[in-house]
């Protein structure tokens, strides 16, 4: 699956990403797989981009995988959000012959040529390909932590959600979940932002007061929400301190084959500071 | 085949009880793919005399999780595993142990009521929402969110009534507690289905793309997300 494999990487914008962005280029760097990260594309707007405009959307994915596919190149999400945006569309032009043409004509107009191809996502993909056995230095037997997905979690298919079984065994970390882990806020930001931020602050709260160590995040809007906004959740929780960090699992990784340096594992541009023990 | 269920069961009485408490139960079940919620319950009152739920609303909340519909004893099994705890779908509003105070549910139909005259079947659908009026966090730690209940119960209005659809969904459109604040339901439910999600997303479209009253809010949002598509530059 991995052997000669080329990532075109989904990628997105803004201090939540960014951090992502770093280290899973680092990560998949580290582990010698080749990544193609020079490729221009465009929003998708999100959940409300499928939401308000269907054609638009599946537009702007279907550009994704016909380039993908002119690469020679397998499209990777390194995050929760992207990764079902880019499996909601994949599905859709997948299954629904007559708007797929109407998609393929529209890519074709832009002087594409029109391909599907299946997302793949970063989490899955390294546990799925075994890329990581034998390159573990470190495991995290004493720390436990809460996971906070996408709020549309709920929607991965099975295939997507083995590989945190795998991680536990793996890196021999604890993992919580609950009902927090399937919710998020961030697509209230603007309209009711006050609300967004109480909520996402209650959130927060409900898992940091499990007891753990850091939260492991799979979604850059929860990531947006909670490190990014890290004053305004602060006010809004009314509590004194927020210290409890959160990570993406390509840090995680990226820690667990022995990487230390703050820049390279991107958590120098964490707003929640991160301590290295 | 005969199966065991432990039970921890949240028990409360607001005429007594201050806070709630737990009792531990154990039913045995002679014929669990047979038996259903109310059997179940009929099995705890053996154990506990004093038990109190209702046949006509035997919705419950096991594991956190509400239970929108009968299902048997061995589905519940085979979902949760034969340890459950069991607790009523709306805590805040119990009265006897599964037994809620509906009134403010009943309540908030006064909307709808001054644009439609509803018949029975339409009150029977919106009983059968009841369920879901607690399934989301928001519902229950935000007073003013009208909750996923009325969102469905009105989507099916529309539908029912489609000259008056325009005015059931623009009492949807509201920022603050309207339906544009729901987040999919499905991790929340058991059993697991999606329709309920698919049916929140379809009015947001409408209201998203100008359904029923071009509201302005919806209109800008809808604009700048457009607008966003193909404005992202490289990656």
């Amino acid at each position: 699956m991995i052997k000669g494999q080329r990532f075109l990487l989904i990628e997105g914008e803004g201090k939540a990403f960014a951090p992502l962005a770093v280290s899973s280029k680092r990560l998949l760097g580290s582990l010698g797989l080749e990544i193609i990260k020079s490729y221009e594309t465009h929003s998708d707007g999100g959940y409300w981009g499928r939401v308000a405009d269907l054609e638009g959307f599946l537009e702007i994915w279907a550009l994704l995988f016909s380039k993908a596919q002119s690469l020679g190149a397998t499209p990777l999400a390194l995050e929760e959000d992207s990764y079902l945006n880019a499996l909601y569309a994949f599905k859709i032009l997948s299954e629904n012959g007559s708007l797929c043409d109407k998609i393929a004509h529209k890519v074709t107009q832009r002087g594409g040529e029109f391909a599907l191809c299946e997302p793949l996502y970063l989490p899955s993909m390294l546990f799925e390909s075994g890329v990581m056995e034998g390159k573990i230095q470190s495991r995290f037997e004493e720390f436990r932590a809460a996971w906070i997905g996408s709020p549309r979690a709920c929607e991965l298919p099975s295939s997507a959600k083995g590989w945190m079984m795998g991680w536990k065994k793996l890196l021999g970390l604890g993992i919580m979940e609950g009902f927090f882990s399937f919710e998020g806020y961030a697509q209230m930001l603007s309209f009711d932002p006050k609300a967004a931020l109480a909520q996402s602050a209650r959130l927060y709260f409900e898992a940091v007061d499990l007891g753990i160590d850091f939260i492991l995040t799979t979604s850059a809007s929860q990531f947006g929400m909670m490190d990014a906004q890290k004053g305004a959740i602060l006010k809004a929780s009314k509590r004194d301190r927020l210290e409890t960090p959160l990570l993406y699992p390509a840090q995680l990784l990226l820690m667990a084959l022995g990487e230390r340096e703050r820049k390279h594992l991107g958590i120098d541009l964490h707003q929640i500071k991160v301590e290295m023990v | 085949m005969s199966l065991k269920l432990q039970i921890e069961l949240i028990r409360f009485d607001s005429k007594m009880d201050y806070l709630p408490y737990s009792a531990r139960v154990e039913i045995l079940s002679t014929s669990p793919s047979k038996e259903g919620l109310v059997e179940l319950y009929h099995h705890i009152k053996i154990k506990i005399p004093d038990f109190g739920f209702e046949e006509r609303v035997p919705y419950c909340k096991i594991n956190g999780r509400i239970v929108y519909k009968n299902v048997t004893i061995t589905e519940i099994i085979e979902g949760f595993g034969s340890s459950i705890t069991l607790e009523p779908i709306a805590p805040k509003w119990a009265l006897k142990d599964l037994i809620i105070d509906k009134n403010p549910y009943v309540k908030a139909l006064f909307a709808v009521d001054e644009i439609l005259d509803l018949s029975e079947e339409d009150l029977d659908y919106y009983r059968a929402m009841l369920p879901f009026r607690f399934a989301s966090s928001l519902a229950l730690s935000d007073e003013e969110y009208l909750g996923e209940a009325f969102f469905l119960f009105v989507a099916e209005m529309a539908r029912r009534y489609p000259k008056e659809s325009t005015r059931l969904l623009a009492l949807l459109s509201d920022p603050q507690k309207g339906v544009m604040k729901a987040i999919p339901l499905r991790a929340r439910l058991f059993p697991l289905d999606d329709w309920f999600d698919v049916e929140i997303e379809t009015l947001q479209r409408k209201i998203l793309q100008g359904y029923p009253h071009q509201e302005s809010r919806w209109k800008n949002l809808r604009e700048s997300v457009v607008k966003s598509f193909g404005a992202g530059g490289k990656r």
